[in-house]
């Protein structure tokens, strides 16, 4: 999995993933955590446009930085799912346990 | 290791397999030099199916495409072992397809896709359909793989720190030399209505009731990829004490 972050107009961090969420790319997820505790937003947002597939370790490791994002008082949402990332989101009931936008 | 040295195939590295009824059958280790001779045609290479599979000395992706698009699947050769299952057999003989791999090699590839694109070329369904069935079978190679043949449980991932020491324990898993070349088969065969997946592992097996009733429970910590295949395919049947997930999906 890629990634960059880049600060959002409206105060939030953007975090631009693209490829494959699932269990071996875990590295890019702790990486983005570490880089979430010193980038000094609190706000985040992830966008999975180029995200061309998620699994269930996917979702848990949103899940977790996601956690992180409280841990620095702010909130994490999603947006820019679509094709099998969309539907496995929906089938997983995703949108009960993590804010999606758009 | 149930991955035994099977009596009644016949391989090279070039991708022909001879499925022999019976007998003893040696491995082709060089394609322009077999060494092999099946005893049921004083050296000719007889296949009574019509059905081969591709060996792999190693893992290459190019390789396993070429046994999924042009042969019925493809197993792995480590040392002296063939890591081909009880399964294939009944799988070639059902005209299937059929992929048995080492624990590692299986966890380094995208093999959930790789499969899928190979089912999807013999038979006639949609990208959305193939996308159904390639989350199904990946969530079903992931617990095989990880909670079956590496034997690391679900628990302890609470938070990020303790979700990368749990992915440590896999990447530890994976080097291990016991348990990183466990078999892993992965076979489907079909007819007119309906394509059935099944993933084996070689692990310990789990207490299936009581992973269903945790992955019905709100807030749960685990089970989530078993909810996500019970919502992609038609039904599924876990057996063998957990070793067995098979899939049914609708053509």
């Amino acid at each position: 999995m890629e990634y960059r972050i880049i600060p959002g107009e409206d105060g939030r961090a953007v975090v631009y993933c693209a490829g494959r969420m699932t269990l071996p790319t875990q590295a890019g997820f702790s990486q983005i955590a570490d880089e979430m505790r010193v980038n000094g937003h609190s706000n985040w947002l992830f966008d999975l446009s180029d995200v061309e597939f998620i699994d269930s370790a996917g979702m848990w490791m949103l899940l977790m930085v996601r956690s992180v994002a409280k841990e620095l008082g702010g909130q994490l949402s999603i947006t820019g799912a679509t094709g099998q990332v969309a539907k496995a989101l929906d089938l997983a009931s995703f949108e009960d346990v993590i804010r999606t936008e758009g | 290791m149930s991955g035994a040295h099977p009596s009644a195939i016949l391989c090279c590295r070039d991708g022909g397999v001879g499925l022999c009824a019976e007998g003893t059958v040696a491995l082709l280790r060089d394609r322009d030099n077999p060494i092999a001779q099946c005893p049921q045609t004083g050296g000719q290479v007889n296949c009574a199916t019509g059905c081969t599979v591709t060996v792999l000395y190693g893992i290459d992706h190019d390789l396993i495409e070429h046994g999924l698009n042009h042969h019925h699947g493809c197993v792995e050769q480590v040392g002296d072992h063939l890591l081909s299952g009880a399964n294939l057999l009944e799988c070639l003989q059902r005209q299937g397809l059929y992929l048995g791999l080492s624990t590692s090699a299986a966890y380094g590839i995208e093999l959930a896709k790789l499969f899928t694109l190979a089912l999807k070329s013999r038979l006639d369904f949609s990208e959305d359909a193939r996308d159904n069935l390639e989350l199904a079978l990946h969530e079903a190679l992931v617990n095989g793989l990880i909670h079956g043949n590496l034997g690391i449980a679900s628990a302890g991932r609470e938070t990020l720190e303790m979700f990368t020491e749990y992915c440590h324990s896999v990447e530890r898993g994976l080097a291990d030399s016991d348990r990183g070349l466990r078999l892993i088969e992965v076979f489907a065969w079909w007819d007119d209505s309906q394509v059935e997946i099944s993933v084996v592992d070689d692990g310990e097996g789990f207490d299936v009731d009581a992973l269903e009733r945790s992955a019905r429970l709100p807030g749960r910590t685990s089970g989530r990829g078993l909810q996500l295949i019970g919502s992609l395919c038609e039904s599924y049947r876990i057996t063998r004490g957990g070793r067995h997930l098979s899939m049914r999906f609708k053509r």
